[in-house]
């Protein structure tokens, strides 16, 4: 048993150490134990427990102490050629220090663990993080001479679209309207599919008062201090609600509030603005259009009856007159009733006669 | 570049024994352990650790070298000194007389222990 605790301390030794003389070392072991059985004082040691001690120094001595000896070893593996010169194979003799893979296994894992916590909370890291997470017109502005010499051929933009009129407008829209606002989490003025998707929690955050629902004026109603007419006010209120074609949409029993149940049921309402289903409500399909307001106007001052059709004893009524041509027109059907939709129709046709007429006077002005 | 004895010295106690011990014959370690503890009276005892330690090192300069297995004992292994290792041991004990003539020539005879 005790040669065979000396055989382990030896084997603990270095390699090239206990290749070369662990044998004789337990040779020795041999005759201090037959020695010290037969009663003799030994040569080396006293008692074969010195021998312990002795392994126990020498195990410390050759790993802390004798570092050149273990490197010499790995050296002698070096293959020579026959021209005395070493061979790039004899690298493979190499052998890493046990504490040198350790290290470097501990540092991996180290390097690992925080990439997979800095993945994880990506929040925390923004400003260590290599790019940009958002664009910004002064990042994009190149100023090189040598770009204006040599005639570029790469256009780089910023800011809206050119030809989209309707993003310009959209951020004017988005900020007087606070349910598009709230809607539009990425600010990005396009209502997508899963800005859409949590539109009842989005409009539950316009809850101010906690009632449940939002009123006009959560949804960005106001008159200021300029009417006290209850009536009037009332009737604002709705047609507010009625024009703006994402809370004409959300307020399904035109009451003009959204309650909470339509809030539940945003989700599916928007839907009905997604006029192209491309599945995102654009600029173009939550702004409305001038024709739309300015219709809306007319019916809330000719429509005494509020049966949302102007009649034709309505449109003889002498605040009628200026309109009267305009009614006449919009009345295509000619039934003597207008509708909403019909005057909507006639005003936007104006509307887009007298802009290509101001293009046309416009361009022959710019003619030499 | 090839080393003088003189770069040798002076010798670790532990390292004169070992010389010492082979510089009447070949020995293998336990053999060299007897050597030294009898010319030290008993005095001095090297352990196998500190035995191999230092052969290591003295096989490494050249001033020992392996001499072949015991022919009763194919684990041991008998040490010889070389030419090196004989330049080496007769410089330390010319060393160490000349350490003993001025010890001599400065100390009173009193406390060298002469007579």
């Amino acid at each position: 048993m005790r040669k065979r605790c000396y055989g382990w301390l030896i084997r603990l030794h270095p390699a090239p150490f206990r290749r070369q003389f662990a044998e004789e070392m337990l040779a020795i072991f041999d005759d201090v134990s037959s020695c010290e059985h037969a009663g003799k004082d030994s040569a080396a040691c006293k008692t074969v427990y010195g021998l312990f001690v002795d392994a126990a120094a020498s195990l410390f001595r050759q790993w802390v102490l004798r570092p050149e000896f273990r490197h010499a070893a790995a050296d002698e593996a070096v293959p020579v050629a026959a021209g005395h010169a070493p061979l790039f194979a004899s690298f493979d003799g190499y052998k890493m220090r046990p504490a040198a893979v350790l290290s470097g296994c501990l540092l991996s894992v180290v390097v690992l663990w925080a990439v997979a916590i800095a993945s994880l909370r990506p929040e925390k890291l923004s400003s260590w993080s290599i790019g940009m997470h958002t664009s910004r017109k002064s990042l994009l502005q190149v100023s090189r001479s040598s770009l204006a010499e040599t005639g570029p051929d790469t256009l780089i933009l910023s800011g809206p679209e050119p030809g989209n009129p309707w993003r310009s407008m959209a951020g004017v829209y988005f900020k007087l309207m606070p349910v598009l606002g709230t809607l539009d989490a990425d600010g990005d003025f396009v209502i997508s599919r899963w800005e859409i998707v949590g539109a009842p929690q989005a409009l539950r955050s316009l809850d101010r008062d906690h009632d449940g629902k939002l009123s006009p004026e959560e949804c960005g109603f106001g008159l200021g201090d300029r009417s006290r007419d209850p009536e009037f006010v009332s009737e604002a209120r709705k047609e507010f609600m009625r024009t703006q074609p994402v809370l004409a949409a959300l307020d399904t029993d035109r009451d003009g509030e959204i309650s909470a149940q339509e809030i539940s049921s945003s989700s599916h309402s928007l839907r009905a603005v997604d006029s192209n289903g491309d599945g995102a409500l654009t600029p173009d399909e939550v702004i409305p259009d001038r024709a739309t307001t300015q219709a809306a106007a007319i019916f809330r001052q000719l429509d005494t009856d509020r049966n949302g059709r102007i009649s034709s004893a309505e449109s003889e009524r002498s605040e009628a007159a200026p309109m009267r041509e305009i009614l006449r027109n919009a009345d295509r059907d000619r039934d003597g009733i207008t509708t909403l939709a019909e005057l909507t129709e006639e005003l936007r046709i104006r509307d887009e006669s007298r802009r290509q007429n101001a293009g046309a006077l416009k361009a022959a002005s710019a003619r030499p | 570049m090839k080393r003088s004895a003189d770069d040798f010295l002076p010798l670790a106690p532990a390292v004169l024994h070992i010389l010492l011990a082979l510089a009447g014959e070949e020995l293998h370690g336990y053999g060299i352990m007897q050597e030294v503890a009898r010319q030290s009276d008993g005095r001095y005892k090297l352990g196998p650790g500190t035995l191999y330690d230092n052969l290591q090192r003295l096989v490494k300069q050249g001033i020992v070298e392996p001499a072949g297995e015991a022919a009763e004992d194919s684990r041991r292994r008998y040490y010889r000194l070389t030419s090196l290792g004989r330049g080496v041991i007769a410089a330390e004990i010319s060393r160490l007389e000349t350490v003993v003539r001025e010890a001599r020539l400065h100390i009173p005879a009193t406390l060298t222990g002469r007579s």
